[in-house]
Protein backbone atom coordinates (compact mmCIF):
# COMPACT_ATOMS: atom_id res chain seq x y z
CA UNK A 1 0.00 0.00 0.00
CA UNK A 2 2.98 2.49 0.75
CA UNK A 3 4.77 1.31 -2.48
CA UNK A 4 1.52 2.73 -4.10
CA UNK A 5 1.13 5.42 -2.63
CA UNK A 6 4.56 6.62 -3.31
CA UNK A 7 4.36 5.85 -7.16
CA UNK A 8 1.04 7.46 -7.09
CA UNK A 9 2.91 10.33 -5.80
CA UNK A 10 5.75 10.24 -8.11
CA UNK A 11 3.29 10.01 -11.57
CA UNK A 12 1.27 13.08 -10.20
CA UNK A 13 4.49 14.65 -9.40
CA UNK A 14 5.56 14.40 -13.14
CA UNK A 15 2.29 15.22 -14.22
CA UNK A 16 2.53 18.65 -12.41
CA UNK A 17 5.96 19.11 -14.00
CA UNK A 18 4.81 18.47 -17.21
CA UNK A 19 1.90 20.81 -16.84
CA UNK A 20 3.98 23.79 -15.60
CA UNK A 21 6.48 22.97 -17.91
CA UNK A 22 8.83 22.70 -15.85
CA UNK A 23 10.25 19.05 -16.30
CA UNK A 24 14.02 20.21 -16.08
CA UNK A 25 14.86 22.70 -13.82
CA UNK A 26 12.86 21.80 -10.16
CA UNK A 27 10.63 23.73 -8.29
CA UNK A 28 11.87 27.77 -7.07
CA UNK A 29 11.86 28.10 -3.87
CA UNK A 30 9.06 30.36 -2.73
CA UNK A 31 9.87 33.61 -3.64
CA UNK A 32 9.52 35.97 0.23
CA UNK A 33 11.67 34.30 2.73
CA UNK A 34 10.18 32.07 5.58
CA UNK A 35 9.83 36.07 7.55
CA UNK A 36 7.25 37.25 4.96
CA UNK A 37 4.12 37.03 6.69
CA UNK A 38 5.55 39.49 9.42
CA UNK A 39 5.94 41.42 6.80
CA UNK A 40 2.54 41.09 4.82
CA UNK A 41 0.65 41.66 8.05
CA UNK A 42 0.92 45.50 8.39
CA UNK A 43 -0.02 46.11 4.61
CA UNK A 44 -3.18 43.32 4.66
CA UNK A 45 -4.57 45.10 7.66
CA UNK A 46 -4.43 48.38 6.75
CA UNK A 47 -5.21 47.81 2.92
CA UNK A 48 -2.28 49.26 1.63
CA UNK A 49 -1.44 48.93 -1.92
CA UNK A 50 0.52 45.77 -2.61
CA UNK A 51 4.59 46.23 -3.20
CA UNK A 52 5.60 45.51 -6.78
CA UNK A 53 7.92 42.39 -5.54
CA UNK A 54 4.53 40.63 -4.57
CA UNK A 55 3.27 40.90 -8.40
CA UNK A 56 5.90 39.46 -9.92
CA UNK A 57 5.64 36.50 -7.62
CA UNK A 58 2.47 35.89 -8.84
CA UNK A 59 3.02 32.67 -11.42
CA UNK A 60 5.23 31.41 -9.22
CA UNK A 61 2.31 31.23 -6.27
CA UNK A 62 -0.03 30.03 -8.95
CA UNK A 63 2.59 26.82 -9.85
CA UNK A 64 3.00 26.22 -6.30
CA UNK A 65 -0.74 26.25 -6.01
CA UNK A 66 -1.25 24.01 -8.95
CA UNK A 67 1.13 21.40 -7.28
CA UNK A 68 -0.88 21.37 -4.17
CA UNK A 69 -3.55 20.69 -6.37
CA UNK A 70 -2.23 17.73 -7.56
CA UNK A 71 -1.12 16.44 -4.74
CA UNK A 72 2.67 16.59 -4.05
CA UNK A 73 3.58 18.23 -0.93
CA UNK A 74 6.86 18.90 -0.03
CA UNK A 75 8.60 21.20 2.53
CA UNK A 76 8.85 24.34 0.52
CA UNK A 77 5.24 24.27 -0.28
CA UNK A 78 3.89 23.73 3.58
CA UNK A 79 6.04 26.42 4.55
CA UNK A 80 4.59 29.16 2.14
CA UNK A 81 0.80 28.07 2.11
CA UNK A 82 0.24 30.42 4.83
CA UNK A 83 2.67 32.71 3.01
CA UNK A 84 0.01 32.28 -0.32
CA UNK A 85 -3.26 33.01 1.17
CA UNK A 86 -2.44 35.84 2.34
CA UNK A 87 -0.88 37.09 -0.88
CA UNK A 88 -4.03 35.80 -2.61
CA UNK A 89 -5.83 37.96 -0.16
CA UNK A 90 -3.68 41.25 -0.79
CA UNK A 91 -4.17 40.01 -4.80
CA UNK A 92 -7.87 40.18 -4.72
CA UNK A 93 -8.03 43.15 -2.59
CA UNK A 94 -6.24 45.28 -5.03
CA UNK A 95 -7.22 44.16 -8.35
CA UNK A 96 -11.04 43.75 -8.15
CA UNK A 97 -14.02 44.25 -6.44
CA UNK A 98 -16.73 41.99 -5.09
CA UNK A 99 -20.26 41.81 -5.45
CA UNK A 100 -23.03 39.49 -3.36
CA UNK A 101 -25.73 39.22 -4.66
CA UNK A 102 -28.59 37.20 -2.39
CA UNK A 103 -32.25 37.76 -2.38
CA UNK A 104 -35.04 36.01 -4.14
CA UNK A 105 -37.52 36.46 -7.07
CA UNK A 106 -40.85 37.11 -4.69
CA UNK A 107 -44.15 37.17 -6.83
CA UNK A 108 -45.68 38.09 -9.93
CA UNK A 109 -49.27 39.96 -10.42
CA UNK A 110 -50.69 39.90 -14.03
CA UNK A 111 -53.44 41.83 -14.14
CA UNK A 112 -56.62 40.52 -15.76
CA UNK A 113 -53.78 38.50 -18.34
CA UNK A 114 -52.84 35.76 -15.50
CA UNK A 115 -54.56 32.77 -15.98
CA UNK A 116 -53.65 29.40 -14.39
CA UNK A 117 -50.10 28.88 -12.95
CA UNK A 118 -47.25 31.01 -13.87
CA UNK A 119 -43.02 29.87 -14.57
CA UNK A 120 -40.64 32.72 -14.54
CA UNK A 121 -37.15 32.14 -16.10
CA UNK A 122 -34.90 34.52 -14.98
CA UNK A 123 -31.01 35.37 -16.43
CA UNK A 124 -28.49 37.70 -15.08
CA UNK A 125 -27.13 39.78 -17.65
CA UNK A 126 -23.43 41.99 -17.21
CA UNK A 127 -21.14 43.37 -18.60
CA UNK A 128 -17.58 42.96 -20.10
CA UNK A 129 -15.35 43.78 -17.25
CA UNK A 130 -17.76 41.51 -15.13
CA UNK A 131 -17.24 37.72 -14.26
CA UNK A 132 -19.50 35.19 -12.05
CA UNK A 133 -17.25 33.60 -9.08
CA UNK A 134 -19.77 31.46 -7.57
CA UNK A 135 -23.47 30.38 -7.38
CA UNK A 136 -25.63 30.33 -10.57
CA UNK A 137 -26.98 33.19 -12.95
CA UNK A 138 -29.90 31.69 -14.26
CA UNK A 139 -32.98 29.53 -13.45
CA UNK A 140 -36.77 29.10 -13.79
CA UNK A 141 -38.75 28.60 -10.58
CA UNK A 142 -41.79 26.57 -10.20
CA UNK A 143 -45.34 27.09 -11.94
CA UNK A 144 -47.16 29.33 -9.02
CA UNK A 145 -50.50 29.03 -8.91
CA UNK A 146 -52.43 32.42 -7.11
CA UNK A 147 -54.28 31.60 -3.39
CA UNK A 148 -57.87 33.39 -5.01
CA UNK A 149 -59.28 31.62 -8.51
CA UNK A 150 -57.72 34.07 -11.09
CA UNK A 151 -60.99 33.64 -13.37
CA UNK A 152 -63.50 33.77 -10.66
CA UNK A 153 -65.77 36.50 -9.82
CA UNK A 154 -63.99 37.71 -6.95
CA UNK A 155 -60.90 38.63 -8.62
CA UNK A 156 -62.22 40.45 -11.52
CA UNK A 157 -64.07 42.57 -8.72
CA UNK A 158 -60.96 43.15 -6.73
CA UNK A 159 -59.77 44.73 -10.24
CA UNK A 160 -58.46 41.00 -11.03
CA UNK A 161 -55.40 41.50 -8.85
CA UNK A 162 -54.21 38.27 -7.69
CA UNK A 163 -50.29 37.49 -6.66
CA UNK A 164 -48.31 34.43 -7.67
CA UNK A 165 -45.57 33.83 -5.27
CA UNK A 166 -42.43 31.83 -6.50
CA UNK A 167 -40.20 33.33 -3.74
CA UNK A 168 -37.11 31.82 -5.59
CA UNK A 169 -34.36 32.37 -4.03
CA UNK A 170 -31.30 34.31 -5.82
CA UNK A 171 -27.47 33.85 -4.88
CA UNK A 172 -24.94 34.69 -7.30
CA UNK A 173 -20.67 36.46 -6.49
CA UNK A 174 -19.27 38.38 -8.85
CA UNK A 175 -15.89 40.55 -9.42
CA UNK A 176 -15.83 43.11 -11.22
CA UNK A 177 -13.25 46.20 -12.07
CA UNK A 178 -15.44 48.71 -12.80
CA UNK A 179 -19.33 49.46 -12.30
CA UNK A 180 -19.98 50.17 -16.20
CA UNK A 181 -21.65 46.84 -17.26
CA UNK A 182 -23.47 45.96 -13.75
CA UNK A 183 -25.69 43.64 -13.83
CA UNK A 184 -28.91 43.20 -14.49
CA UNK A 185 -31.98 40.86 -14.51
CA UNK A 186 -34.12 39.67 -16.94
CA UNK A 187 -37.04 38.02 -16.38
CA UNK A 188 -39.71 35.84 -18.58
CA UNK A 189 -42.98 35.05 -17.29
CA UNK A 190 -44.94 31.88 -18.99
CA UNK A 191 -48.14 31.25 -18.69
CA UNK A 192 -51.23 29.51 -20.06
CA UNK A 193 -53.28 30.40 -22.45
CA UNK A 194 -57.49 29.45 -22.37
CA UNK A 195 -56.08 26.27 -24.28
CA UNK A 196 -53.70 25.28 -21.37
CA UNK A 197 -50.72 25.79 -24.21
CA UNK A 198 -47.80 27.46 -22.33
CA UNK A 199 -47.39 31.19 -24.07
CA UNK A 200 -45.26 34.05 -22.88
CA UNK A 201 -47.02 36.43 -20.60
CA UNK A 202 -44.18 39.32 -20.34
CA UNK A 203 -40.52 40.74 -19.88
CA UNK A 204 -39.01 43.18 -17.85
CA UNK A 205 -35.36 43.55 -16.71
CA UNK A 206 -33.72 45.29 -13.72
CA UNK A 207 -30.35 46.58 -12.58
CA UNK A 208 -29.26 45.33 -9.53
CA UNK A 209 -29.20 47.70 -6.93
CA UNK A 210 -25.51 49.64 -6.37
CA UNK A 211 -25.77 49.94 -2.87
CA UNK A 212 -24.95 47.59 0.14
CA UNK A 213 -28.53 46.79 1.53
CA UNK A 214 -31.77 45.23 0.98
CA UNK A 215 -33.99 46.62 -1.93
CA UNK A 216 -37.18 46.11 -3.34
CA UNK A 217 -37.65 46.44 -7.07
CA UNK A 218 -40.60 46.00 -9.00
CA UNK A 219 -39.99 45.25 -12.16
CA UNK A 220 -42.68 45.90 -14.48
CA UNK A 221 -43.77 43.65 -17.74
CA UNK A 222 -44.38 44.09 -21.46
CA UNK A 223 -45.26 41.76 -24.06
CA UNK A 224 -44.13 41.89 -27.76
CA UNK A 225 -46.55 43.05 -30.23
CA UNK A 226 -46.69 41.15 -33.84
CA UNK A 227 -46.16 43.42 -36.47
CA UNK A 228 -49.66 43.26 -37.87
CA UNK A 229 -53.21 42.08 -36.55
CA UNK A 230 -53.34 38.88 -38.94
CA UNK A 231 -50.15 37.58 -37.14
CA UNK A 232 -51.71 38.93 -33.74
CA UNK A 233 -54.74 37.02 -34.58
CA UNK A 234 -53.07 33.67 -36.10
CA UNK A 235 -50.73 33.69 -33.04
CA UNK A 236 -53.44 33.85 -30.61
CA UNK A 237 -55.49 31.01 -32.60
CA UNK A 238 -52.64 28.38 -32.43
CA UNK A 239 -50.58 29.32 -29.62
CA UNK A 240 -47.84 31.30 -30.79
CA UNK A 241 -48.21 34.84 -29.47
CA UNK A 242 -44.74 36.85 -30.96
CA UNK A 243 -42.17 36.48 -28.09
CA UNK A 244 -38.28 37.35 -27.97
CA UNK A 245 -36.05 35.15 -29.81
CA UNK A 246 -33.42 36.26 -27.22
CA UNK A 247 -34.66 37.92 -24.03
CA UNK A 248 -30.98 38.86 -23.36
CA UNK A 249 -31.29 42.19 -25.36
CA UNK A 250 -33.49 43.43 -22.90
CA UNK A 251 -30.43 44.43 -20.32
CA UNK A 252 -28.99 46.51 -23.51
CA UNK A 253 -29.75 49.13 -25.56
CA UNK A 254 -29.37 47.94 -29.14
CA UNK A 255 -32.21 47.36 -31.14
CA UNK A 256 -34.94 48.21 -28.30
CA UNK A 257 -36.09 50.63 -31.16
CA UNK A 258 -37.83 48.04 -33.27
CA UNK A 259 -39.71 46.25 -30.38
CA UNK A 260 -43.24 47.30 -30.12
CA UNK A 261 -44.89 46.09 -26.93
CA UNK A 262 -47.65 46.16 -24.62
CA UNK A 263 -47.35 46.68 -21.05
CA UNK A 264 -49.01 44.85 -18.58
CA UNK A 265 -48.27 42.69 -15.15
CA UNK A 266 -45.65 43.72 -12.65
CA UNK A 267 -42.59 40.86 -10.81
CA UNK A 268 -41.45 41.68 -7.46
CA UNK A 269 -37.88 40.95 -6.61
CA UNK A 270 -35.80 41.47 -3.04
CA UNK A 271 -32.14 42.05 -3.80
CA UNK A 272 -30.00 41.78 -0.67
CA UNK A 273 -26.73 43.57 -2.08
CA UNK A 274 -23.28 43.30 -0.36
CA UNK A 275 -20.03 45.32 -1.30
CA UNK A 276 -16.51 44.02 -0.67
CA UNK A 277 -13.33 45.26 -1.71
CA UNK A 278 -14.73 48.83 -2.96
CA UNK A 279 -12.40 51.00 -0.99
CA UNK A 280 -9.38 50.80 -2.67
CA UNK A 281 -11.17 51.74 -5.84
CA UNK A 282 -12.32 55.18 -4.57
CA UNK A 283 -15.82 54.30 -4.78
CA UNK A 284 -19.06 55.97 -3.07
CA UNK A 285 -22.13 53.89 -3.86
CA UNK B 1 13.99 72.88 15.07
CA UNK B 2 14.36 70.87 11.75
CA UNK B 3 13.33 73.19 8.64
CA UNK B 4 9.87 72.40 7.65
CA UNK B 5 10.31 71.20 3.63
CA UNK B 6 6.63 70.51 3.37
CA UNK B 7 5.10 74.31 2.45
CA UNK B 8 7.66 74.84 -0.22
CA UNK B 9 7.27 71.47 -1.83
CA UNK B 10 3.45 72.41 -3.06
CA UNK B 11 3.37 75.74 -3.30
CA UNK B 12 1.56 76.41 -6.50
CA UNK B 13 3.47 77.42 -9.65
CA UNK B 14 1.79 80.71 -10.43
CA UNK B 15 1.99 81.19 -14.54
CA UNK B 16 0.67 77.92 -15.39
CA UNK B 17 0.47 77.45 -19.02
CA UNK B 18 -3.08 77.18 -20.39
CA UNK B 19 -3.58 72.96 -20.68
CA UNK B 20 -4.19 71.63 -23.57
CA UNK B 21 -8.38 70.41 -24.38
CA UNK B 22 -7.68 66.76 -23.50
CA UNK B 23 -4.98 66.91 -21.55
CA UNK B 24 -5.90 65.14 -17.82
CA UNK B 25 -5.56 67.84 -15.18
CA UNK B 26 -4.71 64.54 -13.01
CA UNK B 27 -2.64 61.16 -12.66
CA UNK B 28 -4.67 58.01 -14.48
CA UNK B 29 -6.73 56.29 -12.13
CA UNK B 30 -7.39 59.62 -10.36
CA UNK B 31 -9.99 60.88 -12.50
CA UNK B 32 -13.09 61.75 -11.39
CA UNK B 33 -15.95 59.02 -12.58
CA UNK B 34 -19.26 58.62 -12.80
CA UNK B 35 -21.57 55.92 -13.59
CA UNK B 36 -25.50 56.85 -13.76
CA UNK B 37 -27.28 53.04 -13.62
CA UNK B 38 -30.76 52.73 -14.03
CA UNK B 39 -33.64 52.44 -16.26
CA UNK B 40 -35.86 54.72 -18.12
CA UNK B 41 -39.05 53.01 -16.52
CA UNK B 42 -42.31 54.18 -17.71
CA UNK B 43 -44.39 57.20 -18.62
CA UNK B 44 -48.49 57.73 -17.75
CA UNK B 45 -51.06 60.72 -17.68
CA UNK B 46 -50.18 61.91 -21.14
CA UNK B 47 -53.36 63.59 -22.71
CA UNK B 48 -54.84 62.78 -25.71
CA UNK B 49 -54.09 59.18 -26.35
CA UNK B 50 -56.22 56.54 -28.42
CA UNK B 51 -55.96 52.82 -26.91
CA UNK B 52 -54.03 52.11 -29.97
CA UNK B 53 -51.38 54.90 -29.99
CA UNK B 54 -47.80 53.45 -28.73
CA UNK B 55 -45.75 56.09 -26.93
CA UNK B 56 -41.45 55.68 -27.26
CA UNK B 57 -39.18 58.20 -26.10
CA UNK B 58 -35.96 59.45 -27.79
CA UNK B 59 -33.13 60.82 -25.17
CA UNK B 60 -29.95 61.58 -25.28
CA UNK B 61 -27.50 62.72 -22.24
CA UNK B 62 -26.21 66.28 -22.92
CA UNK B 63 -22.98 66.89 -20.92
CA UNK B 64 -20.67 70.16 -20.96
CA UNK B 65 -17.06 69.73 -22.87
CA UNK B 66 -15.39 68.48 -20.37
CA UNK B 67 -17.21 65.14 -19.25
CA UNK B 68 -15.90 62.51 -21.25
CA UNK B 69 -18.32 59.89 -22.30
CA UNK B 70 -16.62 56.31 -22.23
CA UNK B 71 -17.21 53.53 -24.42
CA UNK B 72 -19.76 55.50 -26.42
CA UNK B 73 -17.73 58.15 -28.29
CA UNK B 74 -21.37 59.90 -29.57
CA UNK B 75 -22.55 59.96 -26.54
CA UNK B 76 -25.49 58.49 -24.83
CA UNK B 77 -28.54 58.52 -27.35
CA UNK B 78 -31.22 56.47 -28.38
CA UNK B 79 -34.39 55.49 -28.71
CA UNK B 80 -36.81 53.26 -26.52
CA UNK B 81 -39.30 50.63 -27.63
CA UNK B 82 -42.95 51.26 -28.28
CA UNK B 83 -45.04 50.42 -25.72
CA UNK B 84 -48.79 50.29 -25.41
CA UNK B 85 -50.85 51.01 -22.00
CA UNK B 86 -51.70 48.80 -19.92
CA UNK B 87 -55.03 48.44 -17.33
CA UNK B 88 -53.96 51.56 -15.68
CA UNK B 89 -52.39 53.58 -18.59
CA UNK B 90 -48.82 53.51 -17.73
CA UNK B 91 -46.80 52.91 -20.76
CA UNK B 92 -43.61 50.62 -19.80
CA UNK B 93 -40.37 51.42 -21.75
CA UNK B 94 -37.79 50.05 -19.42
CA UNK B 95 -35.12 50.85 -21.17
CA UNK B 96 -31.72 50.41 -19.48
CA UNK B 97 -29.34 53.31 -18.77
CA UNK B 98 -25.38 52.82 -18.11
CA UNK B 99 -23.79 56.24 -18.40
CA UNK B 100 -20.02 56.12 -17.66
CA UNK B 101 -18.59 59.62 -17.55
CA UNK B 102 -15.37 61.11 -16.57
CA UNK B 103 -15.31 64.49 -15.48
CA UNK B 104 -12.58 67.12 -16.03
CA UNK B 105 -14.91 69.60 -14.27
CA UNK B 106 -17.61 69.56 -12.24
CA UNK B 107 -19.36 72.66 -14.20
CA UNK B 108 -22.45 71.89 -16.96
CA UNK B 109 -23.46 68.54 -15.24
CA UNK B 110 -24.89 66.20 -17.71
CA UNK B 111 -28.92 66.42 -18.30
CA UNK B 112 -31.02 63.41 -19.66
CA UNK B 113 -33.45 65.47 -22.59
CA UNK B 114 -36.27 63.42 -23.50
CA UNK B 115 -38.56 63.81 -26.24
CA UNK B 116 -41.65 61.79 -26.33
CA UNK B 117 -43.44 60.32 -29.59
CA UNK B 118 -46.37 58.87 -30.68
CA UNK B 119 -47.08 56.38 -33.12
CA UNK B 120 -50.62 56.08 -34.70
CA UNK B 121 -52.69 53.36 -35.68
CA UNK B 122 -51.60 54.76 -39.30
CA UNK B 123 -48.05 54.58 -38.47
CA UNK B 124 -47.82 58.30 -38.32
CA UNK B 125 -44.88 59.01 -35.91
CA UNK B 126 -45.20 63.11 -33.51
CA UNK B 127 -44.30 64.74 -31.11
CA UNK B 128 -45.64 64.35 -28.03
CA UNK B 129 -43.77 66.06 -25.12
CA UNK B 130 -40.68 67.09 -24.13
CA UNK B 131 -39.09 67.19 -21.10
CA UNK B 132 -34.99 67.53 -19.58
CA UNK B 133 -34.02 66.16 -16.00
CA UNK B 134 -30.86 66.95 -14.41
CA UNK B 135 -29.28 63.68 -13.99
CA UNK B 136 -28.28 63.07 -9.79
CA UNK B 137 -25.42 65.00 -8.13
CA UNK B 138 -25.15 62.79 -4.75
CA UNK B 139 -24.38 59.17 -5.01
CA UNK B 140 -27.40 56.64 -4.02
CA UNK B 141 -30.77 55.64 -5.91
CA UNK B 142 -32.96 57.97 -7.00
CA UNK B 143 -36.35 57.90 -8.79
CA UNK B 144 -37.06 61.17 -10.62
CA UNK B 145 -40.37 61.85 -12.23
CA UNK B 146 -39.87 64.25 -15.15
CA UNK B 147 -42.80 66.07 -16.01
CA UNK B 148 -42.87 67.29 -19.58
CA UNK B 149 -44.25 69.88 -21.99
CA UNK B 150 -45.32 70.10 -25.58
CA UNK B 151 -45.35 73.46 -27.40
CA UNK B 152 -48.13 75.43 -28.33
CA UNK B 153 -48.76 76.50 -31.67
CA UNK B 154 -48.92 80.51 -32.42
CA UNK B 155 -52.93 80.72 -33.00
CA UNK B 156 -55.66 78.88 -32.57
CA UNK B 157 -56.45 77.33 -36.08
CA UNK B 158 -52.70 75.63 -36.25
CA UNK B 159 -53.25 74.68 -32.21
CA UNK B 160 -57.09 72.76 -33.56
CA UNK B 161 -55.24 71.53 -36.13
CA UNK B 162 -52.37 70.21 -34.16
CA UNK B 163 -55.12 68.54 -31.79
CA UNK B 164 -57.05 66.96 -34.75
CA UNK B 165 -53.51 65.40 -35.95
CA UNK B 166 -54.82 65.58 -39.38
CA UNK B 167 -51.26 67.38 -40.57
CA UNK B 168 -49.12 65.39 -38.72
CA UNK B 169 -46.98 68.15 -38.02
CA UNK B 170 -45.05 67.70 -35.06
CA UNK B 171 -44.91 70.78 -32.64
CA UNK B 172 -42.83 72.81 -34.30
CA UNK B 173 -39.63 74.23 -31.99
CA UNK B 174 -38.10 77.68 -32.54
CA UNK B 175 -34.61 75.83 -32.33
CA UNK B 176 -33.30 72.55 -31.94
CA UNK B 177 -34.46 70.47 -29.07
CA UNK B 178 -30.86 70.50 -27.18
CA UNK B 179 -31.20 74.59 -26.91
CA UNK B 180 -34.52 74.63 -26.04
CA UNK B 181 -34.20 72.46 -23.33
CA UNK B 182 -31.02 73.86 -22.18
CA UNK B 183 -33.35 76.88 -20.77
CA UNK B 184 -32.16 79.80 -23.49
CA UNK B 185 -34.66 80.41 -26.19
CA UNK B 186 -37.69 79.36 -24.18
CA UNK B 187 -38.78 82.05 -23.48
CA UNK B 188 -40.90 82.62 -26.50
CA UNK B 189 -42.53 79.57 -26.23
CA UNK B 190 -46.43 78.70 -24.94
CA UNK B 191 -46.47 75.54 -23.52
CA UNK B 192 -49.14 72.54 -22.38
CA UNK B 193 -49.09 70.40 -19.83
CA UNK B 194 -47.99 66.91 -20.62
CA UNK B 195 -47.29 63.88 -18.89
CA UNK B 196 -44.84 62.16 -16.71
CA UNK B 197 -41.60 59.61 -17.26
CA UNK B 198 -39.98 57.62 -14.29
CA UNK B 199 -36.55 57.84 -14.32
CA UNK B 200 -34.38 55.10 -11.86
CA UNK B 201 -30.88 56.01 -11.19
CA UNK B 202 -28.15 54.50 -8.89
CA UNK B 203 -25.37 56.97 -8.99
CA UNK B 204 -21.60 56.08 -8.46
CA UNK B 205 -18.91 57.95 -7.95
CA UNK B 206 -14.87 57.21 -7.91
CA UNK B 207 -12.18 59.34 -6.29
CA UNK B 208 -14.58 62.10 -5.44
CA UNK B 209 -12.89 62.70 -2.21
CA UNK B 210 -9.52 63.06 -4.28
CA UNK B 211 -11.12 65.65 -5.40
CA UNK B 212 -12.86 67.04 -2.61
CA UNK B 213 -16.02 66.94 -4.11
CA UNK B 214 -18.21 67.46 -1.31
CA UNK B 215 -21.92 65.94 -2.42
CA UNK B 216 -25.41 65.35 -0.35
Amino acid sequence: MASFNTVLHRTQDEATQNLLGTVDTPLPPPQPPPSGPSQLGPSVSNGAPIPPALEVTAPIGSAQAASRLMGTETEDTKRSRADDAQREKTEMQATCFRMVLNGEIESAEMGSGGHGPLMCIFSMQHGPDWTVVSGASDGITQLACASVPTSSFVTSWRGGLAEFVWSFPLGVVYKSTSPFGWPRIVVTVYGTDLCNRRVVKGYGSVHVPCQPGRHTRTIRLYCPLSSSPLTRLLGALFGNPAQLVDPRILAGTDGREVIRVQSGGKVRVHFDVMLKDTSSFNYAF
Amino acid sequence: MTALPAPSAPAPPAPVPAPKPRAPPCAPGDEFELHFIGELECGWDFPGLEVDDGLFVDYSCEAGMDWLPIARKEGFVGQTQTCYADAHGVYVFNHPIDFHYIADSVASWPQLHLQVFKLDAAGRVETLAYGSMTLPNACGHREVTVRTWRPLQRNVLEEARTVSSTSGADGALPASRAEVLHGEVRSKMVTKTSGSILVALDTIFRNAGKHQILTG
